[in-house]
């Protein structure tokens, strides 16, 4: 029998950018713009994104390091306000192995001529895997990848 | 418009009940046995559909005597019996947001008597509802739990 445990953790990161909510709102809402950022290491292989934005709409995506463990990401849409927020759940597997399930709040704030983003994730890390550390590491490379992904949509525009 | 915001929190209660963890296990995993305590003090369900597995959606309408206007949707994501559920829920008053929470219950062996722990992590919208009234709701509920068994 595997020893069960659970960790309960939260973290928050703030991010500025320089476009307005609407914009970076947009980046989340269909399965095209969302693959430009919200993907795992480059030298990861990935699967196609699925997305169904809108309440109780789901969200799936995997990826691993070539070799490595294949990573499945669920989601499940909870709460949506245009421009405003999006609240959703999701669970991450490894291989077969569920290794956590969070609570994610992202606010989308006007500042001046841009945005501030606020992403508040609360978690339950699963019988010893993961750790909150590397979940907010992992979720930061996210969002720097986001920022890329509206600056080089800025400068086409 | 709606001044947005969203609060977040987490809870943290524990019971011990004089019974094995597998009847407090079925206290959550039946519909007949959870129908009797899925709801603070007085408050009665309208409505109910069950459906416990993992991928499972439930929803719950509920409230005050002739007033049942709240919904709870419910999804679990995880189920180890008799020691573990997760689960995810939001709550509407009409279709208004209050609440999303990711709920982890957790039972164990202690002595002949069973510990429960559960710890409700939850961003409350637009002010909608607060920590300690939710606790109140919560602590009500688990008290119920121990009177049934």
């Amino acid at each position: 029998m595997s020893k069960r445990s659970t960790k309960h953790a939260t973290f928050t990161i703030e991010r500025s950018f320089a476009v307005p909510p609407a914009r970076v709102f947009a980046a989340y809402t269909d399965a095209k713009a969302k693959a430009r950022w919200f993907v795992g290491p480059d030298e990861w292989e990935k699967s196609n994104l699925k997305l169904d934005f809108r309440v109780g709409g789901r969200e799936s995506v995997s990826g691993g390091p070539p070799g490595g463990p294949v990573h499945f990401y669920n989601a499940l849409y909870q709460d949506i306000v245009p421009n405003e927020r999006i609240v959703m759940t999701y669970e991450m597997h490894m291989e077969k192995t569920r290794i956590s399930v969070s609570l994610g709040t992202t606010e989308f704030k006007p500042a001046g001529q841009g945005t501030k983003l606020v992403y508040t994730e609360q978690s339950v890390f699963l019988d010893g895997h993961d750790d909150a550390g590397a979940r907010e590491h992992g979720t930061r490379a996210l969002f720097d990848n986001l920022d890329t992904a509206l600056k080089r949509e800025a400068k086409a525009a | 418009m709606t001044k947005r915001s969203a609060q977040h929190g987490t809870i943290r209660l524990e019971r011990r009940y004089k019974a094995p963890p597998n009847r407090v296990f079925a206290a959550w995993a039946e519909p007949e046995a959870r129908a009797k305590w899925d709801v603070p003090g007085r408050w009665v369900i309208a409505e109910q559909i069950f459906d416990f597995r993992e991928g499972g959606r439930e929803l719950k309408r509920f409230g005050p005597k002739g007033d049942p206007r709240l919904v709870a949707d419910t999804l679990y994501l995880d189920i180890v019996p008799p020691h573990r559920i997760v689960f995810s829920y939001s709550m509407t008053s009409r279709g208004t947001p209050i609440s999303v929470s990711l709920t982890t219950i957790e039972i164990s062996a202690a002595a002949k008597d069973t510990h429960l722990l559960l710890t409700e992590q939850i961003a409350f919208l637009d002010g909608q509802d607060n920590a300690a009234n939710r606790e109140e709701g919560l602590a009500s509920m688990l008290d119920k739990i121990g009177k049934t068994l």
